[in-house]
């Protein structure tokens, strides 16, 4: 059959994809399952090798890339600007008539919880107060803290949030209004015709959505599980637990994990999301409230008004002339940010779409990356300003912590505030709920990746994948400490990068062509 | 391979991506 003399509609595409969902099901499964395995059982053996192997890597394509992965990441949120006040702003995800699944609110609720995570939780204080160590070596203590939260909002903002609305989109627009599997691939195939060529690269494409998901998931598990290991470290007043408490926690989540693979509680786990998502909000007013408010809210404005002034010219920076100094903190900070967000990106923008059917293209993108942006700026902002304002004028220790132990930081802050016993007990739930949640989620779309788009994919496959996720988290965790789990994360997801920007040529090229029929 | 060399060879891979990516931009396609 000759695709070049189709009818207007994609069904010949769409059954092509699906002879290759027979064709390519278990190929795709079974090498993603070796892939995946194969790191983690490397890493099970000899997690040291496996973290040095992958800083070394990811090192040589750092220096090697940098320029390519701003230029990328920038050209993405340009792109996602222009498709917002463009022409194609108006088009529906969904058929013309369909409406918006959720209200405006509570929609915006959704994708601040996507956004939140323990990402958030860990870093909260942490990394302000990271970057405002180094920078301060070259700059004024008030000017260096400003830099700082400039840097991790960053990190945060809209260029992370544009690397979400983007895939998002590309899958939300391909599925709800041209009728395509939820595939990271089906859009190649949906835009360019079934070939030898065009399956090929789908089917690396579903492949390597994968392999970053698995890994970035495997990340955050870690990072939870030091956060709530810290947490009970705190609480206590232990110390030198070591890997004992750390597997302790580790199989506790595990246990939490597995039997919402197993049995459909999707109204459960979306009760449970909100909870976290809810604690983690009452924790933010409390800090702001019981801290030195006027001082928090300064910060905020301050950084409000320095993000938007120097967002974009910054998402080009790659700090070449700078010294070598500077350069590392480049590629473990910035480079690996914005790699991780790509490897998370299939996987939030997964959800993002499910819950965007019936939005226009103007409303997705203004609300995925604006909404999201500026919850975290509060959070930084809060978070960050309680770090400052401990160091700058209460002159705490707690730059130490932040050089020795990164996921004790928010906990020690936390015990300058009132009631520390609850707050940090809170935080642990939260950071607890929210590895829970992401694992179950990740599983499912784990499971619908590898069966070819199956938006119901079996208990057996499900668990398979908390298995690995479960075995790459723990991998992580036996490597030890939080930079080498970026490096691992980074290598899982550098690859990707390049699909998501094929998969944005093909949604330019076929929105340019509705707007031609 | 040399760094030098390794790092030219990674830095072409992209040239010609970013050039794949531009031609299938422009590229005709009458699917549909």
């Amino acid at each position: 059959m000759n695709n070049h003399d189709s009818s207007d509609s994609p069904s010949d595409d769409h059954a092509a994809l699906s002879s290759q969902k027979s064709a390519f099901t278990s190929p795709l499964l079974i090498t993603a399952l070796i892939i995946t395995s194969a790191i983690a059982i490397w890493g099970l053996i000899d997690a040291g090798g496996l973290a040095t192997k992958a800083a070394q890597l990811v090192h040589v394509q750092f220096i090697s890339r940098a320029w390519f992965i701003m230029l990328a990441v920038s050209f993405m949120l340009i792109v996602s600007i222009w498709l917002a006040l463009s022409r194609y702003g108006g088009i529906r995800l969904g058929k013309d008539d369909d409406e918006p699944e959720f209200s405006t609110i509570s929609w915006l609720t959704m994708l601040f919880a996507a956004g939140m995570g323990v990402g958030l939780l860990f870093w909260g204080t942490a990394e302000p107060l990271t970057h405002f160590d180094l920078i301060r070596e070259y700059a004024v203590p008030g000017q260096a803290a400003n830099s700082a939260l400039f840097i991790t909002n960053f990190h945060w903002g809209l260029h992370a949030w544009a690397i979400y609305a983007l895939t998002g989109l590309v899958i939300a627009y391909f599925g709800f209004r041209r009728g395509c599997p939820s595939l990271i691939g089906s859009p190649i195939i949906d835009t360019f015709g079934s070939n030898r060529v065009t399956d090929l690269v789908s089917w690396l494409s579903n492949l390597l959505a994968i392999v970053a998901i698995a890994i970035g998931v495997g990340g955050s598990i870690a990072m939870g599980v030091f956060q709530v290991k810290d947490g009970i470290d705190t609480l206590f007043d232990l110390s030198g637990t070591g890997l004992g408490l750390t597997t302790v926690v580790f199989f506790v989540l595990c246990a939490a994990y597995f039997p919402p693979l197993v049995v459909d509680l999707s109204t459960g786990m979306a009760k449970l999301s909100n909870t976290a998502m809810a604690v983690a909000g009452a924790l933010l007013i409390f800090i702001l409230l019981a801290g030195p408010t006027h001082y928090l809210m300064g910060g905020i404005t301050s950084a409000i008004g320095e993000y938007f002034a120097k967002v974009l010219p910054h998402g080009f920076r790659t700090f070449t002339f700078m010294d070598e100094h500077i350069g590392n903190w480049f590629q473990s900070w910035t480079l690996t940010y914005m790699v991780w967000w790509i490897a998370w990106a299939p996987f939030v923008g997964v959800f993002i779409a499910r819950i965007s059917k019936g939005r226009t293209i103007r409303e997705f993108i203004l609300g995925v990356i604006l909404g999201p942006t500026i919850f975290s700026m509060l959070w930084f902002g809060i978070f960050g300003g309680a770090g400052f304002h401990a160091v700058l004028n209460q002159g705490s220790e707690i730059m130490d912590v932040v050089r020795n132990n990164v996921s004790a930081v928010t906990f020690f802050m936390l015990q300058s505030y009132p009631l520390p016993w609850l707050t940090i007990s809170l935080v642990m739930v939260a950071a607890f709920l929210f590895i829970v949640t992401s694992v179950v989620s990740a599983a499912f779309v784990l499971g619908m990746f590898s069966t070819g788009g199956d938006l119901n994919p079996s208990a057996k496959i499900k668990l398979i994948w908390g298995v690995i996720l479960g075995a790459l988290g723990y991998v992580m965790i036996l490597s030890g400490n939080i930079s080498a789990i970026k490096s691992i994360i980074a290598l899982g997801s550098l690859p990707f990068v390049f699909v998501v920007l094929l998969l944005v040529v093909c949604l330019l090229k076929t929105l340019q062509k509705e707007f031609e029929d | 391979m040399s760094d030098g060399l390794l790092d030219t060879v990674m830095n072409i891979e992209v040239f010609l991506f970013i050039g794949l990516l531009i031609w299938l931009y422009f590229k005709k396609i009458d699917n549909k």
